[in-house]
């Protein structure tokens, strides 16, 4: 409660329970306020009524679109591409992040190398990708892989560093080798950030698997939506772009999930 | 074999640069292959694009929508978050509808908005403004909802009117966490910039890159790589030292409470 708000009374009456149907209902006011500016502006006229198609319009094409085929093609081809690159992606990357969070000769000679990708984004990477690999789906995975294990890499490799060092005595005290220590100690120690590596992974992965298709015609969800704009199927481009939508946001729940599911027993959540 | 002085580790990674790029170079001039050109003209592109006629052509319409976008983007950002997460009344209405449009990919609006506004200049900076508005939008709500309530306590009992607490302790203790906020708007920027230059644009360096690969040019393409890189180098120092001028006071302040 904010110390500002006067004190009123019967606040502190309500339930908690009844708070939280209470916010639940203003969340989907403020989402149904939002289809109302949608149908406003389109009343209005400032674009072109076909542009910009009737919500109702927009949902029918985006439940009918899971009977169309080629909707679900488009579908299963970006997750394949996506689920394959992002898997990628989190194995590289988990090693590559240990081994250099282990070795701090290692971390020095690749910190030029790691500093030096780090600012260009992995889209302007898709023309090099074209020219290196060529069309297909080996350039959008393997694009897909190399971009999103940076994340991982990083949160695996500071998660290594952070390890606490008592942890590492005591291992060493009570006789455990090297080997047994990284088992043991620094790679649970890893796993928390590694889920947050890995949900940062995932969404950067779906936005580069939805670019490259736009970009190079690869099937998939992107070239279905540039195919639907140029067609002109305003509708059903827009019930597409809800479903990448959905799909972004389910990626982010489902990795917020497990990564609570990891956090559980770790040090962050600690009473110390 | 670990360096003992930083001047040492700083000389070891220098050289761990100019050995890659010697090698890279040795590998184009003895077994050349369209996808390895010679370091040097790769180089030479990139100047060129830079002090020639590149720069009007090619990097300045990029700069233009990059600062303008990130501009937008972040000023609405932070009025509109910290209004939310002052007001916080407001913020169970606006919550799923903000936690929703976060998740999705910005690349999913281009085609909407290419659709609505048309392969214009004015919808790059759209979808750019747009898509880095959100991360700082939700760091600014964050960074008013954690003010301290003893801050808050203490203006209102010195009979600050709403509007002064507002300014003088909300915003003020909310910067850092904004800040945070802006670094993520900044990557996102970038990369709506360039995709929204490699899907619909006739100028800018996602365009000069979509074009060289088109014709071949694989010099150009990585030339034009690389000076995105230091484009996206040159603005995230340019915000730390920003960052770091803003919130000097605030750091030594937050020391003697703490």
């Amino acid at each position: 409660m904010t110390a500002l708000a006067p004190a009123r009374p019967g606040r502190h009456a309500r339930s908690r329970r009844f708070q939280v149907i209470l916010n639940a209902g203003k969340g989907v006011a403020g989402i149904l306020v939002a289809c109302v500016a949608w149908e406003a502006i389109r009343g209005i006229g400032i674009v072109d009524p076909r542009d910009l198609p009737a919500l109702l319009d927009i949902g029918v094409a985006f439940f009918g679109g899971f009977q169309d085929p080629k909707m679900l093609e488009a579908l299963v081809a970006t997750l394949f591409a996506w689920v394959v690159g992002l898997a990628l992606a989190t194995i590289v990357g988990a090693i590559l992040g240990l081994l250099v969070g282990l070795s701090p000769l290692s971390e020095l000679l690749t910190r030029p190398v790691f500093e030096f990708i780090r600012p260009i984004p992995s889209v302007a990477l898709i023309p090099v990708a074209l020219i290196v690999i060529g069309l297909g789906t080996n350039m959008e995975v393997g694009l897909i892989a190399f971009a999103s294990l940076w994340p991982v890499l990083f949160n695996v490799k500071a998660a290594v560093e952070s390890t606490d060092p008592r942890f590492l005595e005591c291992g060493r005290i009570l006789g455990h080798p090297r080997v047994g220590r990284i088992w043991r100690i620094i790679i649970p120690n890893t796993l928390p950030s590694l889920a947050t590596g890995v949900r940062t992974a995932a969404a950067i992965a779906l936005v580069l698997a939805i670019t490259v298709e736009m970009v190079t015609g690869q099937a998939g969800l992107g070239q279905m939506l540039q195919a639907q704009r140029l067609s002109g199927a305003a509708v059903y481009m827009w019930a597409t772009v809800f479903l990448t939508g959905v799909i972004g946001y389910l990626v982010n729940v489902v990795f917020l999930i497990v990564e609570r599911r990891m956090l559980v027993w770790s040090a962050d959540n600690r009473v110390s | 074999m670990f360096p003992k002085t930083k001047t040492a580790g700083v000389l070891i990674q220098i050289a761990v640069v100019l050995s890659l790029l010697l090698i890279w170079q040795a590998m184009a001039l003895v077994a050349p292959s369209p996808a390895l050109p010679p370091i040097t003209d790769v180089l030479s592109s990139a100047v060129k694009l830079v002090v020639g006629e590149g720069l009007l052509t090619v990097i300045f319409p990029s700069v233009w929508r990059l600062t303008v976008g990130l501009l937008l983007g972040v000023a609405v950002g932070i009025v509109v978050g910290l209004t939310i997460g002052f007001a916080k009344s407001l913020e169970p209405w606006v919550r799923p509808f903000l936690e929703f449009f976060r998740a999705v990919p910005a690349v999913a609006l281009l085609p909407g908005a290419i659709l609505l506004f048309g392969a214009t200049d004015a919808m790059r900076v759209f979808v750019i403004a747009l898509g880095c508005m959100f991360p700082v939008l939700l760091s600014s709500i964050d960074g008013a909802r954690r003010t301290d309530a003893l801050m808050l306590e203490t203006a209102r009992v010195l009979g600050h009117s709403k509007t002064k607490v507002l300014i003088h302790v909300v915003v003020k203790s909310a910067w850092p966490t904004v800040f945070a906020g802006i670094r993520i708007s900044m990557a996102i920027a970038l990369i709506m910039m360039v995709i929204s230059e490699l899907i619909a644009a006739n100028d800018g360096i996602g365009y000069f890159i979509q074009q060289s690969q088109r014709l071949f040019r694989t010099v150009d393409v990585y030339a034009g790589v690389i000076i995105i890189g230091v484009l996206g180098l040159l603005y995230t120092t340019a915000m730390l030292r920003i960052e770091q001028r803003v919130l000097r006071w605030h750091r030594g302040w937050r020391g003697v409470l703490d």
